[in-house]
This record gives structure tokens, sequence and C-alpha cells, in this order.
């Protein structure tokens, strides 16, 4: 009886491909089943590597910068709203940052040199977009390391294919002896035109790494953040305590949603 | 008297923190914050308490939540309870935020706050218990409790001869003393009381002998009692009657008390006159005078001098023994290696219980996986003392951990060990020495470079592949020929200048001549020379000074002081110690010892120890590059540069994956 069913049921089916294409035979029949088959394993496939390969657009936001910038600081600020006590941070943490209707991850990585690669590393293929936290009151005395720690973000492949907007938080604006953004951003250009040779001097490493220190800017010319083609560098300024003085980093995060 | 106490997760943020009203906030952050830099980025957590100036800190991690619990107090106080009152709070904080640390709602948890009364309640049991233990330990006893109060002044006087009294006494004695041994069992107490019965029953005594040796040997009694009171069972030997034995025993002990602390006297007062005096006596040796007949031992039937081989009294053949080796001799016993397997409940099935995960690590888990790790480091040349505390820190890092699924022990051991080995050589600041000469150039003063180590590890040849390769990159280099003792040390370096010269003629740059050697030929002084390179090469514009130092074994006190001279004096930018790969133990001690030497024999406060590490010769290891580990872990400082051959371009700088990859294989 199930039997007689099922097998009713097949006929059917063909004859109702049939009635909708009569010219089909036999042997076409068996073409298009086979063709039909096909299909829905490319679709599957396809839909696999889609699934697989991720969004190419992450909704991450980094923020990276040296030990004691404010990151953690500015990470509580923008994600809920509140003042913390902090101390160095050791491993990575991510929160949400809604604007409006959209939402971001900040991922707060910590500046340490020895994990800030490390951590870097896990986060990066996430990110859309990179807030990168200065002291202002330090900037003269630290301008090397922050340069060296810009300069070796911005090389990075990972970041030059994902990231497309990367804003430079001067932080700390409150200190008396903080610079203006202007001028931190013209000391960090000379500074970086100054890396580039030197980094591209640098030794082979052990192993089989490569120098991965790419050439910057224009030959020739010197160093201008606006010669980054793709990534758009800006500067602001801020000051991550109280909360009041950040609105040019959440209007920055508005436009990146 | 805990100055600060405070919670912290590993994101950087404090969730709870309790301020003593005499600390600023601020030094105490400056201090968990030294805490965190030196000692958990570092892998030192394997120890105890960490010092920041005056300020001691005790950490405890929390593994399953990923939080940290720092109590700084000060360093004089020797505070002894820190330690359970960590796991107190942590196990108070535990419980009471369980719910949102799982969730990770830390915000929550900063705006709540309420944990100060829990803090304060464990914080005043913990003190009121270490207040009674102090107590305990500190009351000696009162005069009721000694045993002194149980004789009469009569029982302690001896009218000679008297056996019969004397050890009636000494039973007393005895069992008095068996009653304070049982109330308190401790040695240094016993010791303490022992020395103060002596001292108390000595004084009021008069001159006469007799006393004294009556009180020598009540106190005998009681210190040949109370030494081994600590060990209960000699105390309840359970004769209550000392027997001829123990008495004779006893006076043998005496007469050899009184005869040791008088020998050394007498024989500090001898002097070879004093000998002289009895008058030349003729020297008796063991066996003059003796013919041969009584020399003769050999035993013979019937001679009435064979020596009986007399039964000793105290030698007491095992009757058991005898006839148990006639015949062949037996086999070795091989020890069962049934009895020695865990029998484990359950044992199909905890394999798969491994795979669910929700699995809490603890010691004994990862005990035997670290021990395998750490023998795999030893075995590739770590030190061996370098890899018990990385294990260490590691496991301290990972006791109780909840393992996700799919994750094996040893699979989430290794990672955190191979994670740990490439922070650990990862450099804590910014290496770019080219970067550093242009500054150093802008400041009108030359980059100075000293090199430091011990003999034959290869400073000069690395030196010139330094030389060849800021020559490379326009730099002038000035060589000082600061090793003025080994023979053929300077020629050694002029070879090398002319080298260079050849291979980068002042024609290509400009009309300089870009390496020059400053020397003063052999046997003056390391440091006066250095000095007069410094001066020459400002005058003559030079960007870099390599200073090149003899080789010196980090024992050899004159030449650290020697070394320390010159950098005490010199203040180069960069000390670099130069290690060999192929080193294993020796590197520990090296380091250790140079660091040493040039904190100690600095003025300032800040003193100029080894900056960073040349690790030479490479090539020759293949993948037993555990050198590179010791020595970073032992001074914390970066490898600056990697030798790899004897040509001038074998210089490489360090990749800490691939180390880190070659190591763990």
């Amino acid at each position: 009886m199930a039997d007689e069913v099922r097998a009713k049921k097949r006929i059917s089916l063909k004859e109702t491909f049939r009635s909708v294409v009569p010219e089909l035979t036999e042997e076409n029949m068996l073409y298009l089943q086979v063709a039909v088959a096909v299909v829905v394993g490319l679709i599957t496939l396809f839909l696999l590597w889609r699934l697989l390969r991720g969004t190419s657009r992450g909704r991450g936001i980094l923020l990276l910068g040296l030990c004691e910038s404010g990151k953690t600081q500015m990470f509580s600020r923008l994600c809920h709203g509140v003042d913390v006590v902090s101390v160095t941070s050791v491993k990575e943490s991510s929160g949400t940052y809604t604007a409006g209707k959209k939402s971001l991850t900040l991922y707060d990585v910590p500046g340490h040199e020895r994990i800030r690669y490390g951590a870097l590393e896990k986060v990066k293929k996430l990110a859309r977009g990179i807030l990168f936290v200065v002291d202002s009151g330090t900037i003269q005395k630290d301008v090397r390391d922050v340069a060296d720690f810009l300069y070796t973000v911005l090389c990075d492949g990972v970041v030059q294919a994902k990231v497309s907007r990367i804003l430079v938080v001067c932080n700390k604006q409150d200190l008396t002896l903080a610079r203006a953004a202007p001028l931190i951003q013209k000391t960090l250009e000379k500074e970086i035109n100054l890396l580039r040779v030197t980094k591209a001097s640098q030794l082979q490493s052990v192993g089989e790494g490569s120098n991965n220190n790419s050439f910057l800017g224009k030959q020739g010319q010197d160093f201008e953040f606006s010669h980054l083609g793709p990534i758009k560098v800006e500067f602001v300024e801020a000051v991550a305590k109280n909360g009041d003085n950040l609105s040019p980093v959440t209007a920055w995060l508005q436009q990146l949603a | 008297m805990l100055d600060f106490f405070a919670v912290i997760t590993k994101g950087g943020l404090v969730l709870w923190y309790f301020q003593d009203v005499a600390q600023q906030l601020k030094t105490s952050i400056d201090a968990i914050n030294a805490l965190i830099r030196n000692v958990v980025l570092q892998e030192r957590g394997g120890m105890d308490i960490y010092t920041h100036g005056n300020l001691a800190l005790k950490q405890q991690l929390d593994n399953e939540f990923d939080l940290l619990f720092v109590a700084v107090y000060q360093n004089i106080l020797q505070l002894s309870y820190v330690d359970k009152f960590l796991s107190d709070v942590q196990r108070e904080f535990r419980e009471r935020y369980r719910d949102d640390l799982k969730e990770g709602l830390y915000y929550k948890i900063i705006a709540s706050g309420d944990f100060q009364e829990h803090y304060k309640r464990i914080l005043h049991i913990a003190e009121a218990q270490t207040q009674l233990v102090k107590a305990e330990v500190k009351k000696p006893r009162s005069f009721h409790e000694s045993a002194k109060s149980t004789k009469t002044v009569s029982s302690m006087i001896v009218r000679g001869g008297d056996r019969e009294q004397q050890r009636q006494q000494q039973a007393a004695a005895k069992k008095a003393a068996k009653k304070e041994g049982k109330a308190k069992r401790r040695d240094i107490e016993c010791n303490n009381n022992s020395k103060e019965t002596r001292v108390e029953e000595l004084e009021p005594e008069e001159e006469e002998e007799e006393e004294e040796e009556v009180a020598e040997t009540n106190v005998l009694v009681n210190g040949s009692e109370v030494e081994p009171s600590s060990a209960i069972e000699a105390e309840k030997k359970a004769e209550d009657e000392l027997d001829e034995e123990t008495m004779r025993r006893n006076r043998e002990k005496l007469f050899n008390k009184r005869a040791g602390p008088k020998t050394p006297k007498v024989d500090k007062a001898k002097s070879p006159k004093a000998k002289g005096k009895k008058g030349k006596e003729a020297t008796v040796w063991d066996l003059c005078g003796q013919d041969s007949k009584s020399l003769d031992y050999s035993s013979k039937s019937g001679s009435g001098n064979a020596t009986q081989s007399s039964v000793r009294p105290d030698f007491l053949p095992h009757q058991t023994q005898i006839g148990t080796l006639s015949g062949n001799l037996r086999d070795m016993d091989i020890p069962n290696e049934e009895a020695q397997k865990k029998s484990s409940q359950g044992g199909v099935f905890s394999m798969f219980r491994g795979l669910v995960g929700g699995k809490t690590l603890t010691d004994a888990d990862l005990d035997p996986v670290l021990e395998k790790l750490k023998d795999h480091l030893i075995g590739k040349n770590v030190a061996a003392e370098i890899a018990g505390k990385l294990c260490q820190s590691v496991g301290k890092k990972l006791e109780g951990k909840v393992l996700g699924t799919f994750e094996g022990i040893t699979t989430t051991v290794r990672n955190t060990l191979t994670e740990s080995l490439v922070q650990l050589l990862t450099p804590k600041r910014r290496l770019d020495i080219l970067r550093d000469v242009v500054e150093a150039k802008k400041t009108d003063r030359p980059y100075t470079m000293a090199f430091c180590g011990v003999n034959g590890v290869g400073k000069s040849t690395n030196l010139a592949k330094i030389t060849f390769w800021l020559v490379e990159n326009d730099f002038r280099v000035l060589i000082a020929a600061c090793d003025t003792f080994r023979a053929g040390a300077v020629e050694q370096l002029r070879t090398h200048m002319h080298h260079l010269n050849a291979l980068h003629p002042p024609e290509k740059h400009n009309g300089q001549v870009m390496v020059q050697l400053f020397e003063q030929g052999y046997g003056k002084d390391a440091a006066e020379i250095a000095r007069h390179a410094i001066d020459f090469s400002r005058k003559n514009s030079f960007d870099v000074v390599l200073i090149d130092t003899a080789g010196r074994m980090q024992d050899n006190e004159p030449l650290m002081r020697a070394l320390a001279k010159l950098i005490l004096v010199n203040e180069p930018d960069l000390t670099l110690f130069v290690g060999e790969a192929l080193v294993g133990n020796e590197a520990v001690d090296q380091l250790v010892k140079f660091n040493r030497a040039l904190a100690n024999h600095s003025t300032s406060n800040n003193p100029q120890i080894i900056d960073g590490i040349l690790l030479t010769k490479f090539d020759t290891i293949d993948d037993k590059v555990g050198a590179a580990i010791s020595m970073t872990y032992i001074t914390g400082q970066p490898i600056v540069f990697v030798g790899t051959g004897q040509t001038y371009t074998d210089l490489r700088k360090l990749d800490a994956k691939a180390v880190v990859h070659a190591l763990m294989k």
C-alpha cells in the first residue's frame, strides 16, 4: 500500500515535468536530474565557503596605544559610561558600543610591549577601525615608542586589508603639559619619516620570518599621513575621564557604525 | 595592618579595593603596576613576595574567572597570615559574585561594591588567629610549670655516694620532664627551657663540685630526656626505672661533656714550650721494642697467647640469617609494576570526560604534564632551575582553570607554555639601534656600545659584524680596543678595520674613512682607553663607538671590578652581554654574577646593568635553543642581536615565534 503510494508520487513528479516541458524524454530527464544535483551541490559549497570565510567586514574597533595612555579608561567610558580605577591590562577585553540603532564591538588591547602584538594578532582580523590612544602629556618623551607602534600597526598586512579608518586620540588633554593635536601630528610625521628608513635597514630575523616593514608614504617626499591612500588617519583631542570631552570620538564612531 | 587590598581583572579593571587611610591610592596603584609588569608578565609567578620600595606585595591568581587578588603591606611587618587571608577572601568573593563573574558583568560588580564588611570580617578573623598563635609561641614557662618547682631544696643537695637518693631524684626529674614535654612539644621551646633551667640552676649553686655534678646530671637528665622529647616515641620508653645501662651512659656523656668544653681551652693554652718543660723523654713508637713473635697475629692452635675472637657485648648476630644463603644466589627482585598503577575508577569513561569539558584543573592533573614539559625544556638546553621556575609559573596560571570542550590537559598546558615563552622572548622595550644612533647624533655625541662576556664567546667577531652593519647604513664607527690583556686582540681588531675599510672605501662615502681603530697597546687600564676613545670620537665626529673588552670569568673579583669601573666611568648607551648559545646551566651563573658585579660597584641609585644580550654561535645548535630562554629570563632584557656564523653578514635579529616553535617541537 505504501509502495503504491510512493510509486504514484514518483510517477506524478515525472508526469508534472512532462506536462510542463513536453519535449523532455527519458534521457533528458536523466540529464536534468544530474544538473539539479550539481546546482544544489554548488549552492551548498558556495554557502559553506561564504560562511567559513566569515564576514569580510568586521564590526570591531581596536583600542591601541602605549601603556598608561588611558585605553581602559576610554573603553569603560565608551561602553559603560563609568570611570574606573585601572591597572596595567594583561589580557584583551571586549565590549559593545551602541550608536543609536547600530552597535560596534570595542576591543581593549593591552599596551605592554610584551603582550601587545600577541593580543593584536588575536583581534586584528575583526577590525574595521582603530582608535589609537596617545598620552598628550608625555608625547615629547615617548614619541619614538609611539611612532614605532603606530608604524608597525600601519605596516601590518591584515590592518591594511581590513581597516579603513584610524583615529589618533590625543588623550589626557586636561594635563597642563598636554600638546595639541596638530602638533602631535607633525611630531609623529617627522618621526615616521625617519623610521621608515631605519626599519627598512633592520637585520633579517632568525628563522624564516621576513622583514615585514614596507615603505609607507611616497618616495622622495616627507612622510605625511595623507599619503596613506586607502587608510584615513585623523587626529582629535579628548579627555577620557568624566566623559565630557569625548564628543569627537563618539562622532567618529557614529560615522563608522 | 594591610595597607591596600584589591581585586583586579586581567583586563585591567579594579573590581573592588580597600585602602587604609594612611596610604595614597596612587602609590598603591603604582606598586600593583610594578607587580604586574615584573611578575605576571615576566613569568615569575612562582615566587612568593614582591617588594616595591618599602612595600611588599602578595598575589593570588584565580584562573577560573581571570582575576588577580593583591595584598599590599609594609615590608618590615612580615605578616604571616597573608597567604591564608588571600585564599579566604578569594573564596568569599567568588561565592558572592559567582554569577556576575561567569557572565563577565564586571561593571555590575564595580557598581555594587559592598564587599567591605565581608573583607573586614575575614581580616579580623585572620588577625585574631595570628594573635593567638603568637601568644602561644612566645610565652615562657611559669615557675610552677618548671621542673624545679617539683623538687625540694633538700633533694637537690647530694651527700656523696648516696645512689639510692640519686636514682630517686633522677626518676622524679624524668617524670617532671615528661610532663612538660607532653604539654609543649616544640624543639625550640625545650631548648630554650633547658637552657633557662640550666642557667637558673647553676646560678644559685655553691662552689661544691658535687653539687655542680649533680646539677649537671639533673640538667643532663633533663637534656637527654628533653632532646629526644620531640620524638615522642623516645619518651614513651615506658621504663620508669633508670637501669644500670642508662646510668652508665649518662655518666659517660657527662664526662665527655665536662671534658669537651675544656679540651679546646686546653688546646689553646698549650704551647710547644709547655711540652718541653717535662724534660726530654724518649719517644715511644707504637711497635718498637716488640719482637716478631708478639707481632704474629696468626692463630696457632694450642698457643696460649692466641687471641680468641671475643664476642663483643654489643654485637648480637641475627641467628635467623644462618642457613639462608646456602646454595646458589637468588635472582634480583624486580618491583612489581602493577602495584604502582593507580586504579582509575570508571576507567573507560574518564577518557570521554576529558573530551566533554567542564573539568577543573588541579595540581594533581598538572604535575605530570609539567614534569614532562620541564624535562623536554631541559633537553633543549634550557637551564634546569629556569625550566623549573617556568613550569611552576605556568602551573600557577592554570590552577583552577576550567577546560572548554575538546581541550585536553596536555594541549592546554603546552599552549600556555608556548604563549609564556613567546611573551618572555618578546622585548619589553623598543629595539631600534639605528634610530637611537640618529638620536645621539642629533645631540652631538656618539652612541656607545660596550661588549662584555666570558672568554671565547665571540665578542670581537660579533663586534666586527655589527660594525659592518652600521657602516652599511652609513654610520662612521670607532672601535675602542679595550682588551689590553689577550695577545693579538689589538691586531685582530686592526685586521677587521682594514677589511671593512676595503669593503667600504672612503670614495663611496664622501671621502670619509668609515671605520677607525683607537688603541693604546697592551697593559693599560681599559676604562681610561675607553674614555679617551669617546673623547676622540666626539672631536672627529664619529657616530658610534664600539668598546671591546677582555673576556673574564664571572668569579674573578678583580676583573669584574675593573669591568664595573669601565661601565661606571663611560656610561655606555648599550651594555651588551655576549653569551654563546651553547652554554647550558652556566648562563644563569654568568649573568647573575655579571649583573651583581655591575650593580655592586656602582655608586648611583640606578646602577647601569646589562641592557641587552648578544647571542652568538647560533648556527652550531640545531634546535637546542634553550640558552635564549635562560638568558632572557634571568635578566629580563631582550636579545638584541643573534650571531649565526663567522662572516660579516651572519648577524640576525631574534624572531620569538620561530625560536619558541623550535623549542617546543
